[in-house]
């Protein structure tokens, strides 16, 4: 019993540890993104200046539909000069690589000059995005 | 308002989620298979028949009524939900089977693997089955499984 005791402990630790560095690796990723030279296929999209969400999503995606775009419109409601650019991950594939998107709803929040603040892989509440939007406008 | 939306009681679906991880992690403590077994049937059952799932029943007849957990609605489509379910009921069947043909550390390895996708889901919301579709579209496979159907506007 103490054995196992102990492994499960262990198992909790590594699976605990793995999430905190598998985030912080994220956080490193993005930061990266952030002084890197703007992608030629964003520059080429239809985006106006001031901070902006790109809102990856496929066309199957029930967790975009029910929960992300609501939370996306919540947001919006809020800041009523905030771009939101929806982009099918699977068309802009070239895209959705630069920014390392691993599954759907991903949002990345852009600042005004198209550096990108913050990339949620998976759903983002809108809380949470406004805090990021905050630090998008400072 | 997204189209098709169903209500899902999400307090029910955590609740679940929550049972699969103590029922899992016991079952490994005190090194008793069945214990396995049974949520392997839970799983299978509330795939196949979602009204029926075991935890669920619990959670809307008793932990409800008594309050002690308070139901979070939201326009959902379950279908997506009930599909990680079957994954983790089908490598569930894989841990049993290797449990009982003698081969302990590959079985609960296995059943470590459900308990972590449903601790993930748990605690971080993600969701595997836009994960896997994703994944698998990148790479030119367009799964077609009904509850995978091209629905518009996300």
């Amino acid at each position: 019993m103490l054995e196992r005791t102990l492994w499960l402990a262990t198992f909790v630790l590594l699976l605990t540890g793995g999430v905190l560095l598998w985030r912080r690796y994220l956080e490193q990723q993005t930061k990266r993104l952030a002084f890197a030279q703007v992608p030629t296929e964003l520059a080429a999209l239809p985006l106006a200046s001031g901070p902006a969400v790109l809102y990856f999503t496929t066309a199957t995606c029930a967790q975009c539909r029910f929960q992300q775009t609501p939370a996306l419109a919540a947001v919006q409601q809020q800041r009523s000069a905030l771009q939101v650019l929806k982009l099918d991950a699977v068309e802009h594939q070239r895209l959705a690589d630069t920014y390392h998107i691993m599954t759907v709803p991903t949002t990345v929040v852009l600042d005004g000059q198209r550096r990108p603040v913050a990339i949620n892989h998976g759903l983002a509440s809108a809380d949470r995005l406004l805090a990021q939007l905050d630090r998008a406008s400072e | 308002m997204p189209d098709k939306a169903t209500i899902v009681d999400h307090s029910a679906l955590r609740f679940n989620q929550a049972s699969i991880i103590l029922f899992l992690a016991l079952a490994f403590l005190l090194n008793q298979p069945l214990l396995v077994v049974f949520v392997a049937a839970v799983m299978w059952i509330g795939t196949l028949a979602p009204g029926a799932g075991l935890f669920k029943l619990v959670y809307r007849h008793i932990i409800k009524p008594l309050g002690v957990i308070r139901p979070v609605l939201k326009a959902d489509d379950p279908k997506p939900h009930l599909f990680a379910q079957g994954v983790g009921a089908l490598v569930l069947t894989l841990s049993i089977v290797a449990l009982f043909a003698g081969l302990p550390v590959l079985g609960w390895a296995l059943t470590g693997v459900v308990v972590a996708l449903a601790a993930i889901n748990l605690f971080l919301g993600f969701c595997m089955g836009c994960f896997m579709y994703y994944q698998l579209a990148r790479r030119g496979i367009h799964a077609n499984l009904p509850w995978w159907q091209a629905r518009q506007g996300a």
